[in-house]
């Protein structure tokens, strides 16, 4: 059966693209020294501001042009990718492991533990997310951590709610009440028989969340509340604003590569949900 | 080889008539094509209603019979294609109609009623409106003399406290009452044609049996042709002037009503006449049609679409 | 939703509104910075800087700190802001009505919009129409409204410069306003010019807030849109004879929706929360801008203040969406 996913996974061309855009940004991320031509931190002086290669005026050595400090903006956008990536991962796994967790124990256990989660949730929901990572901000400071911990606190709320809506309606589906007649311990119902089918929903729900974890690390680096001096997407958006009348296109790189991670993300959690769902398999 | 089926006439039995039917289909070809597939659904279908009559229209589930009712209302599905055929009301060919006349015909001239009664009305507008508002448009009446009209319209039908209901919602009604709302928004325009589908199977069988009665006195006073698709001979008997048989998309048997239930008929409506279940007889079991009756109607159909095949392709070549 | 109702549901949401209180007020005191050191010129000594931190009230413990911050609430005292030295109520009141009109446009639009490409989508089933409106959404959907703002920005400052972008009003004006809604104020003393250029001024940042809802509506009122068409009653009103365009709008349109309202509601919240992001960009003067500044100057009461008047605001949209559900669902209107 695992062979037989695989195979139409494969066959699926939203899954492919995902997939390509995900390896893509590892990849990139983790050959970054070799690939990147310059320091991304390298000012030069006499290079400032030059347009992109195939542009007059451009210069070979510097592919995508540079910004108004002579840095290297093909270098950037490549270093860029390790925070988008470390924030993404960590961030969505937490916030995933904190959501669906919560959200099966409120949605199995019921009673005053559902109630507590409930207007936890209720409560976090009530904050525009922005604000939320901005207050953190000033509690925390500014750094990768601060924006890891905004992801968790904002996107964990998706997650247990879905959940725990799931969890609601499968507990009172027949296998599970015929494992609870044989005896079987609540902890064992949990992770062998909701857990898995659980599952597919929460890696859709896992493509969706990296896919914000990076808009979110974008612009908390373009407000200033990421680590700052770190190459980031978000950053070098920031940057471009102040000289975009004289180099529009640098802010066209970051954005056209957080659109496609996005979608690429989108479409992996889509794909894998098409391919998983014995339903919509035709 | 069967013969071929008789003349589907709803007229009196050798009467030729000279003026033209209200409603003739002639050798109707639908296919449904999705996923590069083809599949026959009507297959040659041709039937006669003359003005006033009924004619039923009968067969399995999966038959055609609603094919037919929904390609002469013009709401055929996406996928359904139009191959061959014509069909003919008061003489003019629907099919070479513009949007306009044909929608214009509509309402005005033909109506249907339909077999859910609950998911035929709109349930996000009273009663009241949606009877009023098929009177405003092709009737042309005010808003205060279309009240009244579906204030008689709605007694007609035998609902009692017609004003009430009127500001009623359709989830607010029984499904008898809805039916018989949506039998008097297909009277209202007095069509000269009703189509209809199945009008008494979702229904409880004592409130089969009066709507049955219903349809047939108002058909009775109005003077409106009906086509009564159904799967259930019992009703044909009790209401139609005229019937046929349609199995796989071809007419197999067609004739009046007498003649067909006295025994001059098709081996198929002869097993559908047998597979009704006898309220007389509880414990006898339900007699399906026979293995080898269906294998012999299996291959005509096959015989049939590989000689179409083979008429089409000589066309292309 | 009769009166009884509604009043429940207000009540629910004081529950909320505390842990929003105590959410931020601990976030922010589980903090090391301290806010008093740094309004306090260079020359001051340690008894100025201790009088100023008893005054703020920062010298007691966090629990009779919101002790006394609950109090002060019940009373309508917000505190007085560290950093600009007004009242925290009436400062967040003062940019409040810009914030509400920045929003206010951006959910008109996005409405129209939505509506207009979803109706559109469906009208002209099968068509190129339908195709080109899927595809748009389906890549709208992955922009978030930062995003929509860099790119309104390339587009219409850079290189088609057609609206401004920053600010509500040329600070050049002389005119004299006598509410903070601007917009509504020049709009109802008929003067059509100014309101065209605070239209002008809104423009982009609506446009960037409105988007994400645009695709999220357009989506799924064609998707509830399809469903209906296929109905029976759909099918009767054809016979009727009515026309497509009738049958899509009044026939159908009612009915798709309430699935639309139930699924899109939660969207209309985020683009509020979203204000906080695009009057940065946009260098608006409405309540989320002010945000930044409190947050740079650890300005505690006036952070706290902001972000209850939204979570304040985020509730009363709930119930708005709540009742205009409650409205256009006949089952429910007896």
């Amino acid at each position: 059966m695992a062979r037989n996913a695989l195979r139409s996974l494969a066959r699926n061309p939203r899954f492919v693209f995902g997939a390509t855009v995900l390896l893509t940004l590892v990849l990139v991320a983790a050959f970054a020294p070799w690939l990147a031509p310059h320091d991304p931190m390298a000012q030069s002086l006499l290079d400032q501001l030059l347009p992109p290669r195939w542009v007059k005026g451009g210069d070979p050595a510097f592919l995508l042009g540079t910004d108004t400090l002579g840095r290297d903006l093909l270098s950037r956008m490549i270093y860029g990718t390790r925070p988008a990536l470390l924030v993404m991962v960590l961030g969505a796994t937490l916030s995933g492991l904190a959501g669906v967790v919560l959200g099966m124990l409120a949605g199995f256990f019921g009673g005053w533990l559902d109630t507590l989660v409930s207007r936890t949730v209720d409560t976090f929901m009530a904050f525009p997310p922005m604000l939320l990572a901005i207050v953190l901000a000033a509690a925390m400071g500014p750094g990768l951590t601060t924006v890891v911990v905004s992801v968790v606190l904002i996107g964990w709320t998706r997650f247990c709610r879905v959940v725990r809506g799931e969890v609601l309606a499968l507990r009172e589906q027949e296998f599970v009440t015929s494992a609870r007649t044989l005896g079987v311990s609540r902890a064992r119902i949990l992770f062998h028989e909701l857990l898995p089918n659980l599952l597919p929903l929460v890696i859709v729900l896992l493509g969706l969340e990296m896919g914000r974890a990076i808009v979110v690390e974008a612009i908390m680096s373009f407000i200033g509340f990421s680590s700052s001096g770190l190459a980031t997407w978000g950053s070098i958006i920031a940057d471009s604003r102040s000289y975009i009348n004289q180099a529009w296109w640098a802010m066209t790189y970051p954005i056209v590569a957080i659109i496609v991670a996005v979608l690429g993300l989108n479409a992996l959690g889509d794909g894998l949900r098409q391919a998983t769902d014995p339903v919509l398999q035709r | 080889m069967t013969p071929p089926p008789p003349s589907a006439s709803a007229a009196p039995s050798g009467v030729e008539s000279a003026i033209p039917p209200l409603l003739e289909i002639e050798n109707l070809r639908v296919a449904i094509h999705a996923r590069g597939a083809r599949t026959p659904v009507l297959r040659g279908v041709g039937l006669r209603l003359e003005a006033g009559r009924i004619l039923g229209l009968v067969g399995e589930s999966g038959g055609g019979k609603t094919m037919v009712g929904k390609a002469i209302l013009g709401v055929l599905p996406d996928s359904a294609r139009i191959e061959a055929g014509a069909i003919r009301f008061e003489g003019r060919d629907l099919f070479c109609l513009p949007p306009r006349e044909r929608r214009a015909l509509l309402g005005g001239s033909i109506a249907t009623i339909l077999q859910n009664p609950m998911t035929a009305l709109n349930p996000a507008y009273r009663i009241g409106d949606q009877v009023t508002d098929v009177l405003r448009l092709h009737a042309g009446l005010g808003r205060a003399e279309a009240r009244q009209r579906a204030l008689e319209l709605l007694a007609s039908v035998h609902i009692r406290a017609p004003e009430r209901v009127l500001r009623l919602y359709p989830h607010e009604l029984s499904g008898g009452m809805c039916q018989r709302v949506v039998i008097s928004i297909a009277f209202a325009c007095a069509p000269r044609l009703i189509i209809a589908d199945e009008p008494t199977t979702a229904l409880d069988v004592t409130v089969q049996h009066q709507i049955l009665r219903l349809i047939r006195d108002l058909q009775r006073k109005t003077g409106t042709a009906v086509l009564f698709i159904t799967h259930d001979l019992g009703v044909v008997a009790k209401v139609c002037d005229a019937v046929s048989v349609i199995h796989a998309g071809r007419i197999l048997d067609a004739g009046p009503v007498g003649r067909i239930f006295s025994g001059d008929r098709h081996p198929y409506t002869e097993a559908l006449l047998d597979a009704a279940p006898r309220y007389d007889r509880p414990e006898s079991a339900l007699r399906p049609v026979s293995p080898e009756l269906r294998a012999q109607l299996e291959r005509e159909t096959t015989e049939f679409d590989r000689l179409e095949q083979a008429a089409r392709e000589a066309a292309r070549a | 939703m009769s009166a009884a109702a509604l009043l429940r549901r207000l009540l629910l949401a004081i529950p909320t509104l505390f842990g929003v209180a105590v959410v931020v007020f601990v976030l922010l005191r589980v903090v090391p910075g301290d806010p008093i050191a740094m309004m306090v010129p260079g020359e001051a000594t340690p008894e100025d800087v201790a009088r100023l931190r008893a005054s703020y009230g920062l010298d007691k413990s966090i629990v009779v700190q919101f002790g006394l911050y609950l109090g002060q609430l019940a009373r309508g005292d917000f505190g007085v802001s560290i950093s600009l030295k007004q009242e925290v109520l009436g400062l967040v009141l003062g940019r409040l009505p810009a914030t509400l009109e920045l929003a206010g446009v951006a959910i008109t639009l996005a409405l129209v919009c939505g509506f207009a490409l979803a109706l559109a989508a469906i009208f002209w089933r099968g068509s190129w129409i339908e195709s080109a409106v899927d595809a748009l959404n389906s890549v709208a959907l992955a922009i978030p409204e930062f995003l929509w703002a860099m790119l309104l920005i390339l587009a219409f400052a850079v290189l088609l410069p057609l609206f401004p972008i920053s600010g509500r009003i040329d600070p050049m004006r002389a005119t004299e306003f006598t509410t903070q809604f601007y917009l509504l104020e020049s709009l109802a003393r008929g003067e059509f010019a100014l309101a065209r250029e605070l239209l002008g001024h809104l423009a982009l940042p609506a446009a960037s807030l409105a988007l994400p809802l645009t695709a999220v509506i357009a989506r799924v009122l064609k998707a509830s849109l399809q469903e209906v068409m296929v109905q029976d009653y759909i099918l009767l009103a054809r016979v009727k004879g009515f026309s497509d365009l009738r049958i899509l709008t009044r026939e159908a349109l009612p009915n798709a929706l309430l699935p639309t309202i139930t699924l899109t509601g939660v969207h209309f919240i985020f683009l509020v929360g979203g204000t906080v992001l695009v009057e940065l960009i946009f260098a608006y003067p409405g309540i989320g801008n002010m945000l930044y500044g409190a947050a740079s100057n650890r300005d505690l009461p006036l952070i706290q203040g902001v972000t209850l008047v939204f979570a304040l605001l985020f509730i009363l949209l709930n119930i708005a969406i709540e009742l205009t559900y409650s409205l256009a669902n006949p089952r429910l209107r007896r």
